[in-house]
């Protein structure tokens, strides 16, 4: 049996713990993640990919307001590419008043929430879709965010800054010293470390349990519905106390509607299922908001399981979980449980996720006696670049790339965002380690951010003017003949690390017309990202998530996946595999257009699979 | 427009359908919604190509690019269909050859299942739960949806058999193909 001394184990590949990993990482621990299914495989890739603004919970919960609206503006920066800033709206229906719109423009400016009231006319003209007789609508900075690629530029970070990563290895049981946790076991390896840190999810309380320590939590479902088409190009909030089915998010090139909260057994928390009544409800309280979602094809249902904490004892019997805390809890179990070296950080949101990561990685450390600052606010993830006006520099870095000079002393990788900057100018740190992203130097200061960051004078105007569409700087690399336009959608997800990948030959094929996807952006995910089978590379790439929700596409994917990882027997299976995962989120919504999908699909790939005819060619 | 009969729908059933009927003298119409479809010489038997070649050969009318919308009764007998290119056909028979879900012969909502161009009586399970398998290999319960038929292949219009309709191919659901 190997064994391995880290200073810190972080269980859980999650939005959580992937961010921790980085923060981890950055600050110079010796750091070790361990996930037991890919990255991103429960509640962090089974959610509404909505970037809060934070206004959400203006009115119920001013401090997770906050949170959202300071983490909202710094993933803009630094993940630039995982964001599209779509702006939001809350629309104020007849039947729910106007009450609620003037309580929410109060808290979100006392959160620092730019939040603002236009007319209804002037929410139809930017978002034509939703209902025509609403009486409201106020403005705000939500945001669509890929959860996956988020998590897997914090993973890719990590690991660039030392970090170790093992995907599909379950922790079987946590080593201890009397009380006290020293390491985690998995199947046939042990990993010791002075601090093991739970991130678990929802699946912190069975660990917690485990390692000798409670954790009172309960699994609240989400269940979400995919429709086929941007139905609005912004965030649609319903603009009364957050409740059920009231949020429309657009994300690539579907929107997801939802969502419910169900209070579910533990044992149902590893495949869970929608349910034709949460079908039913999602669609009658969606069309009040926009009429054409009843005639909008839906192409998928999913559900992912909020890991809710109950505090004190009355809140655990709430079969709602609305009403919990989505606050963000970090558990110091020597303190708490008498069970040294074990942390567990839960409850918050996608939003807050690096928060999380922060507020942890600070107790790791205070337990480690390291006194190491957090820079993940500021350093940018792999791939982000500030999308300015000026982008200059970001083309004067490839232009010093392809010629072969040393990309990373020239203007390519030293500048410094403005958050960075600030940083520097005040006496602190180490200069950027992120040596090969290119970052277009910001000319004005993104002032909105500074501001909330220091928490001085709360304002995001600033923050707006950073990101302008990729599209424009698609166009201008497109020009340079750095990536031809088969690769701008890869752009799209992964930004500069689209560089990396090699478009040359078969490269620019595309293998998924849905999602754009390249065989280059496949070889890259591959190269990158660990890649097992079409399951884990759709995370990294969105590949077969679109419209046809792969029944044009997977046989290229899966032969030119299987060649890539040498394994050329095992396409049969990616197929089979892949099918029956799309296969489960059809079936929910499976009528009109998606019953047509799914007869070609069977007509297409059922007797092809069932004969055995590719492993006969 | 007058034919003996008019087969809707030109996939390989209904083609299969239109060359029997014309193999008896008989002559007939076909509708087709496919413009993709071209009469040329074709590359290998028992494809849809080869059917329209064949077709052609033996003088039948194929309207390719236009699709039956609705069409007139005198009771239980259809009389003439309506096409969305604005022909009239009448028929001594008729036979619907529109397929399944996926070329739109049948047409599904949360709960129902219907025929669009004539209102034909479909088979099909009450709940929507079931008419799936959850595993994407197994037979599928939507594969068996079709319309009902009497004993010789005649459609039904609200429980009562039609004269001169008759369906054939995968609008009859499952298994169940028109008797030769």
């Amino acid at each position: 049996m190997k064994m391995k001394k880290y200073d810190v184990i972080i269980v859980g590949g999650g939005a959580t713990g992937t961010c921790m990993a980085r923060d981890c990482a950055l600050r110079g621990l010796k750091t070790l993640l361990i996930e037991r299914e890919d990255l991103c495989d429960g509640a962090s890739g089974r959610n509404h990919g909505l970037l809060h603004s934070g206004a959400r919970y203006a009115v119920n919960d001013p401090e997770s307001a906050r949170e959202c609206i300071v983490e909202n503006l710094i993933l803009k920066q630094i993940a630039s590419n995982c964001v599209e800033d779509t702006g939001g709206l809350f629309i104020s229906l007849p039947e729910d008043g106007l009450d609620y719109q003037a309580l929410l423009v109060q808290k979100c400016a006392e959160a620092g929430i730019d939040a603002r009231i236009i007319t209804p006319k002037k929410a139809l003209s930017l978002a034509p879709a939703i209902n025509p007789n609403i009486i409201g609508a106020v403005k705000v900075p939500d945001a669509s965010v890929n959860p996956f690629l988020l998590s897997d530029v914090h993973a890719l970070d990590a690991v660039r800054h030392g970090a170790d990563i093992i995907k599909f290895k379950a922790v079987t049981s946590f080593l201890k010293d009397g009380d006290a946790v020293v390491g985690v076991k998995t199947d046939k390896e042990e990993y010791y470390a002075s601090q093991v840190v739970i991130a678990s999810g929802i699946w912190s309380a069975k660990l917690a349990e485990m390692a000798g320590a409670h954790i009172d939590m309960y699994p609240s479902k989400g269940a979400l519905l995919v429709f086929g088409h941007r139905v609005t190009n912004l965030v649609i909030n319903r603009c009364r106390k957050p409740s059920n089915a009231d949020i429309l998010v657009p994300e690539a090139v579907v929107s997801v509607f939802g969502t419910t909260s169900d209070k579910v057994p533990f044992e149902e928390c590893d495949n869970m299922r929608v349910t034709r009544e949460e079908v039913d409800f999602l669609l009658k309280e969606g069309v009040k908001m926009l009429p054409s979602l009843a005639s909008t094809r839906i192409i998928r249902a999913y559900a992912g399981v909020r890991p809710l904490i109950s505090v004190d004892s009355k809140s655990s019997s709430q079969a709602d979980g609305r009403s919990a805390s989505r606050g963000i809890v970090l558990l110091d179990h020597e303190e708490r449980d008498g069970v040294p070296g074990l942390i567990t950080i839960t409850g918050g949101k996608l939003t807050t996720a690096r928060l999380m990561a922060e507020k942890a990685t600070d107790l790791v450390c205070k337990k480690l006696g390291i006194d190491a600052e957090c820079t993940t606010a500021e350093i940018p993830l792999p791939g982000s670049y500030l999308k300015r006006r000026s982008f200059g520099a970001f083309l004067s870095g490839l232009g010093a790339k392809k010629e072969g000079t040393a990309a990373s002393k020239t203007s390519f990788g030293t500048k410094r965002t403005s958050l960075g900057a600030q940083k520097t100018s005040s006496g602190a740190k180490k200069p950027c380690s992120t040596a090969s992203l290119p970052v277009i130097e910001v000319e004005k200061t993104v002032s909105g951010i500074e501001k909330t960051v220091s928490g001085e004078k709360k304002s995001v105007s600033g923050a707006k003017k950073s990101c302008l569409a990729v599209r424009s700087v698609a166009q201008k690399l497109c020009f340079k003949e750095t990536i031809p336009y088969a690769g701008i959608a890869a752009l799209g997800r992964h930004g500069s690390e689209t560089l990396k990948m090699d478009f040359t030959g078969e490269g620019a094929e595309i293998v998924c017309e849905c999602e754009q996807v390249t065989s280059a952006e496949i070889s890259y995910c591959v190269k990158e990202f660990g890649v097992r089978n079409l399951n884990d590379l759709r995370r990294h790439t969105r590949i077969g998530m679109g419209t046809c929700q792969g029944s044009h596409c997977i046989q290229r994917a899966a032969e030119l996946l299987a060649i890539e990882l040498s394994t050329p027997e095992k396409a049969e299976e990616f197929m089979k595999d892949y099918l029956q995962e799309r296969w489960k989120g059809m079936t929910p919504v499976m009528w009109g257009e998606t019953l047509r999908e799914a007869e070609f699909m069977r007509s297409k790939y059922s007797a092809l699979l069932a004969e055995g005819k590719m492993s006969a060619k | 427009m007058k034919y003996d009969v008019v087969v809707i729908g030109g996939g390989s059933s209904g083609c299969r359908a239109a060359k029997a009927e014309a193999a008896k003298g008989r002559s007939v119409c076909v509708v087709s919604a496919g413009l993709t479809l071209q009469a040329t010489k074709p590359e290998s038997e028992g494809s849809v190509y080869a059917d329209l070649y064949e077709l052609r050969k033996m003088g039948v009318a194929v309207l390719r690019g236009d699709t039956v919308l609705s069409g007139s009764w005198d009771g239980a007998k259809l009389l003439e269909v309506y096409t969305a290119n604005g022909l009239t056909l009448q028929a001594d028979e008729f036979i619907l050859a529109t397929g399944r879900f996926f070329s739109k012969g049948l047409v599904s909502t949360m709960d129902t299942v219907f025929e669009p161009v004539l209102g034909a009586d479909v088979d099909f399970p009450q709940d929507r739960e079931k008419w799936f398998n959850a595993d994407f290999f197994a037979p599928q319960p939507f594969e068996q949806i079709g319309v009902r038929t009497t004993a010789d292949g005649h459609i039904f219009i609200k429980g009562k058999a039609a004269q001169n309709v008759r369906a054939v191919g995968k609008i009859l659901g499952g298994g169940r193909h028109a008797k030769k």
